[in-house]
C-alpha cells in the first residue's frame, strides 16, 4: 500500500504541473483574444497594415491553396470510389465526394496549409520583433502594440482563411470531378446527377462555420505565440514550432467538436432547411 | 458632413489603388518567368539532394548514435502530437461516415470497415507525414539554416566531412523509420478512438470483425509503402531549404516557412500520384 502511495505521489507532481501549465496557457490565450477583440473597435484603425497583411496572408497563399485543393479533391474521389465500389454503390460517388469535401476535408485541408504558410510567418515576424525589442519601442512611442501589430494580423488571417477556404473548396470540387472523369472514367453527368440529392445547404454551412472558427483559432494562436516570445533567436524557432503544433491540434480538436455537434443536429437542421 | 465623405472616399480610393498595385505583382511576364525558374531550381535541387542522400546512405562511417538521437527527437517527441491528432481524426472519420453511409446504403453496420479502409489507405500516412512536416521539418530547417549562418557547415567541409553525409543522412534514416512507426501507432490510436465513439452500436468483437472483412494485408502494405515514400519528403525538403537559407534571423524564418509549405505540398502531390498509379496497377491486375 505504501509502495502504491509513493508511486502515486511520484507521478502526481508532474501531472499536476502539466495540467496547470495547460490551463494557464488556455487562460492566457483567452485573455489575449479578449484584449485583441476589445481593440478591434477602437480608433485608430490600421487599415493600411491590415491590407498589407491580407496580401501577405491571402494573395500569396492562393497558388498553394489552388494546387493542393485540386489534388486533394482527386485523392478523395479515388478513395471514395474504392470504398463505395465495395458496396456496389458507385452511383453515389459524386454526392458523397462533394458532401465530404464541403463538410470535412476542404476546410481542414486549407487550415493545415495556412498553418504551415501563415502561422509560421506571423509567429516568426512577431517573435523577431519582440526579441529585438521593437515591440517595446512601439510601446515607448505611446502606441499600443496589440492595436498596432496584433489586430491587423488577426483580422487579416480570420478573413483570409474564410475566403481561401471558399476558393479551395471550388477547386477541390473541380479536381474531384476532373480526376473522376479523366482517371476513373466516370461520366460527368453521372457524377453530377447525385450531388443535388446528397449535398444539403447545411453541408456548406458546416464547412463555412468550421473555416471561420479555424481562422479565429489560428490567428489567436499565431499572434499569441509570437507576442509571448522571450529570449534570443533560438526562442523564435521554438515559438514557430509551438505555433505549428498547437495550431494543428486546435484544428483537429475544433473539427471534432463541430463534427459531433453536427452529428447531433443534422437531422433537425435538414428538416428545417428542406 | 462633407469631410466624412471625403475621408471615407480617400480611404476607399487608397485601398483600391493598393489592392490593384499589389494584385499586379506576379501576374506580369517577369513574375511568371521568375516563378517558373524558381520552381525548376527547387525541384532540381531537391532531386539532387535526394539522390546524394540515397547514394550516401549505405556508405561508412555509420553514425548510429546520431541516428538514434534524431530518432528520439522525431519519434518520441512527436508521439503526443500524433496520438492527439490521429485520435481526433479517428473520431471525426467515424462521425462523418455515420452521416454519409446512413444516406447512401441506409446501414451503419459497415462504418468500421470503411473507416478502416480510409484510415489505412489514406489518412493514416498522409496526416502523420503532414504533422511531421510541421513538428519535425521546421526544426530540421531551423537547425541546419542556423548552422549555415554561423558557418558551421563550412567548418564541416574544412574538416573534409561531407555535410550531407553528416547532417542529412541520419535525419533521413531516422525520419523514414519513425514515419513508419508513427503511422502504425497513429492508425492504431484512430482505431481505438473510432471504436469508442461508435460505442453503443458495436462491441469490440463485432467492430474488429467488420473491420477485418474490409481491411486486408494489402491495405497494411499500402500503409507501410506510403509511409516510406511520404516519409522521405520531410527530411529532404526541410534540409534542402536549410542549406539554401539566406542570411540572418529573417533568412532562417523564411526558410522554415518555405520548408514546411513545400513539404506539405509535395506530400499531397506524391500521395495523389501514388493513388493514381496504385489504381492503374489494380486495374491491370484485375484484367
Amino acid at each position: 500500500m505504501t509502495v502504491l502511495t509513493r508511486q502515486v505521489q511520484r507521478i502526481r507532481g508532474p501531472i499536476e504541473i502539466g495540467v496547470m501549465a495547460f490551463l494557464r496557457e488556455i487562460g492566457a490565450m483567452a485573455m489575449f483574444l479578449a484584449a485583441t477583440v476589445r481593440h478591434i473597435f477602437k480608433a485608430p484603425f490600421e487599415v493600411q497594415e491590415m491590407i498589407l497583411q491580407m496580401y501577405q496572408v491571402g494573395v500569396r497563399s492562393v497558388p498553394i491553396v489552388l494546387i493542393s485543393g485540386f489534388f486533394v479533391g482527386g485523392v478523395v474521389v479515388i478513395q471514395f470510389n474504392y470504398a463505395l465500389s465495395l458496396f456496389g454503390a458507385e452511383v453515389y460517388l459524386g454526392g458523397i465526394t462533394t458532401s465530404g469535401l464541403l463538410r470535412e476535408v476542404g476546410p481542414v485541408l486549407v487550415a493545415i496549409m495556412i498553418v504551415g504558410r501563415v502561422g509560421a510567418y506571423i509567429t516568426a515576424e512577431l517573435a523577431t520583433m519582440k526579441v529585438t525589442e521593437q515591440v517595446d519601442a512601439i510601446r515607448c512611442l505611446g502606441v499600443n502594440p496589440v492595436q498596432f501589430l496584433v489586430v491587423p494580423r488577426f483580422l487579416a488571417v480570420s478573413a483570409m482563411i474564410f475566403m481561401l477556404t471558399i476558393l479551395g473548396l471550388l477547386v477541390a470540387l473541380l479536381g474531384g470531378a476532373l480526376v473522376g472523369n479523366l482517371i476513373l472514367d466516370i461520366n460527368l453527368s453521372f457524377y453530377f446527377a447525385n450531388i443535388r440529392k446528397l449535398t444539403a445547404a447545411w453541408a456548406l454551412f458546416t464547412g463555412m462555420l468550421k473555416s471561420i472558427l479555424f481562422g479565429i483559432l489560428l490567428a489567436t494562436i499565431a499572434c499569441y505565440q509570437g507576442m509571448k516570445t522571450e529570449g534570443g533567436a533560438e526562442a523564435v524557432g521554438q515559438a514557430v514550432n509551438r505555433c505549428l503544433v498547437h495550431c494543428s491540434i486546435a484544428v483537429f480538436l475544433a473539427d471534432y467538436i463541430i463534427a459531433s455537434l453536427a452529428a447531433l443536429t443534422y437531422g433537425l437542421a435538414e428538416e428545417i432547411i428542406f | 458632413m462633407s469631410w466624412v465623405e471625403n475621408k471615407t472616399l480617400r480611404l476607399i480610393g487608397r485601398t483600391l489603388s493598393q489592392i490593384l498595385y499589389l494584385a499586379r505583382l506576379g501576374i506580369t511576364v517577369e513574375g511568371i518567368g521568375s516563378n517558373l525558374f524558381r520552381f525548376l531550381e527547387v525541384t532540381g535541387g531537391g532531386m539532387v539532394l535526394l539522390i546524394q542522400t540515397l547514394w550516401l546512405v549505405p556508405r561508412p562511417p555509420y553514425r548510429l548514435r546520431e541516428i538514434l538521437r534524431q530518432a528520439l527527437t522525431v519519434g518520441w517527441q512527436s508521439l503526443p502530437l500524433i496520438v492527439v491528432v490521429l485520435g481526433f481524426l479517428g473520431m471525426i472519420t467515424v462521425l462523418e461516415l455515420n452521416f454519409q453511409l446512413s444516406r447512401v446504403i441506409h446501414n451503419l453496420e459497415y462504418v468500421p470497415g470503411v473507416a478502416g479502409i480510409l484510415m489505412f489507405r489514406e489518412f493514416g500516412p498522409t496526416v502523420v507525414a503532414a504533422m511531421l512536416a510541421a513538428k519535425v521539418g521546421a526544426g530540421f530547417t531551423a537547425e541546419i539554416s542556423s548552422m549555415k549562418n554561423t558557418e558551421q557547415i563550412d567548418a564541416l567541409e574544412m574538416l573534409s566531412v561531407n555535410p550531407v553525409h553528416y547532417l542529412v543522412v541520419p535525419r533521413f534514416i531516422a525520419t523514414l523509420a519513425m514515419q513508419v512507426a508513427l503511422s502504425v501507432i497513429g492508425v492504431a490510436v484512430a482505431f481505438v478512438t473510432g471504436f469508442l465513439i461508435s460505442q453503443p452500436r458495436f462491441n469490440f468483437q463485432s467492430y474488429l470483425t467488420t473491420m477485418g472483412h474490409f481491411v486486408g494485408v494489402e491495405d497494411f502494405l499500402n500503409l507501410i509503402a506510403k509511409a516510406l515514400l511520404l516519409g522521405a519528403v520531410v527530411p529532404i525538403a526541410a534540409c534542402y531549404y536549410g542549406f539554401r537559407a539566406g542570411a540572418g534571423a529573417k533568412g532562417v524564418g523564411e526558410a522554415t516557412t518555405r520548408g514546411v509549405v513545400t513539404s506539405i505540398l509535395v506530400i499531397i502531390l506524391l500521395d495523389f500520384t501514388i493513388n493514381v498509379v496504385a489504381d492503374k496497377i489494380l486495374e491491370v491486375v484485375i484484367q
